[in-house]
């Protein structure tokens, strides 16, 4: 280890993080050269005084009551938004998976309620499907639906 | 969202601020060197928290998650105070700033090692704050301020140097032998 490479490894050395191997190159330079001893030591002395003197300079900063209050009091009652997102975050999968199961069931409602007479349509052709309440008239061209006419139904009861 | 939903969350904010608040507020105040500024920075530490409460992941400290947010604030602010300095040169004759206690006394100590830490860069007061306030290793450092160990290493080299520049020597922080002759 040269004086470089000890100086690169001088704070990790005073945390204690450096690996056996390195704190043992470390130590052995040390003797051997005064400099870095030296230089070593002072960064102690240096960190010992600065530490003693950053703790005496914020003795007298005490958080008072007043900030305290003050923090609580600007706080956002933002309470609904907060139980909204912890919702969203705790059931995003099951969430996800009955979206997609309930697209998949709307997906074969559709498919199962389009009348037979159209899928099985091949080529140009009007149908009628009657339903219950509206007549529908299909005029399908292509096997594809291209015009629509509903007209409702109109239920008689009884004489006018 | 209910109420007990409610008043758990500010209970959890009280304590935060009941144990965390003092430490942060000492720590803000020697990043921006003003008690009133160090106070709004504190505040608006717990309210980002608090809004992002839901993001905190905790794989560090509440305590380190709250720094980082400070430091976060703190950058801002010195980067509003720039501004402002630039824009207003009178900044400069701050009755404070002309004002000396006696050498020796506390008050000249602290007006000397404010005035210094000030005039250090940002970053450069963020790795003494964390290292010889905050007491962090160099590794947590890194962490909180999202740099590479390699230029924790060097900020910290550096910042030393300079505040060595700007402390006066009666401070005696510094002693006067053991300066390497081959580092610069």
């Amino acid at each position: 280890m040269n004086c470089q490479q000890f100086e690169e490894d001088l704070y990790e050395y005073l945390d204690g993080t450096l690996s056996a191997e390195r704190m043992d190159a470390v130590r052995e330079h040390q003797t051997r050269c005064d400099a870095c001893t030296r230089a070593l030591q002072r960064e102690r002395e240096f960190g010992t005084r600065l530490r003693a003197e950053l703790h005496a300079e914020v003795r007298g900063v005490i958080a008072d009551r007043h900030l305290a209050d003050r923090i609580l009091a600007a706080a956002p009652n933002s309470s609904w938004r907060v139980t909204w997102s912890r919702i969203a975050a705790r059931y995003r999968t099951p969430a996800l998976a009955c979206s997609a199961f309930l697209l998949a069931l709307a997906a074969i409602f559709l498919l199962w309620k389009t009348p037979m007479d159209v899928r099985s349509t091949p080529s140009d052709a009007t149908v009628d499907l009657p339903y219950e309440t509206q007549s529908h008239v299909l005029r399908i061209a292509d096997g594809r639906i291209v015009d629509e006419v509903v007209t409702d139904r109109v239920e008689c009861r009884g004489s006018p | 969202m209910p109420d007990s939903e409610s008043h758990s969350a500010s209970a959890e904010l009280r304590e935060w601020i009941d144990a965390y608040g003092e430490r942060l507020l000492r720590s803000a105040y020697l990043l921006c060197g003003d008690r009133a500024e160090a106070e709004d920075l504190v505040q608006d530490t717990f309210l980002a928290a608090f809004e992002s409460r839901q993001s905190f992941r905790r794989e560090s400290t509440v305590y380190t998650w709250l720094h980082g947010i400070l430091l976060n604030l703190s950058r801002k602010y010195w980067r509003r105070r720039r501004r402002l300095v630039l824009d207003n040169e009178s900044v400069q004759n701050r009755a404070g700033d002309q004002f000396v206690a006696p050498a020796g006394d506390r008050e000249y100590r602290s007006g000397q090692l404010l005035r210094a830490l000030q005039a250090l860069s940002p970053e450069h007061r963020e790795v003494i704050v964390l290292r010889y306030y905050e007491d962090c290793r160099l590794q947590e450092i890194a962490a909180q301020t999202g740099a590479s160990l390699g230029t924790v290493k060097s900020r910290l080299h550096y910042a030393v140097r300079a505040l060595e520049k700007r402390l006066p020597g009666e401070m005696n922080l510094f002693a006067t032998e053991g300066t390497h002759p081959d580092w610069p």
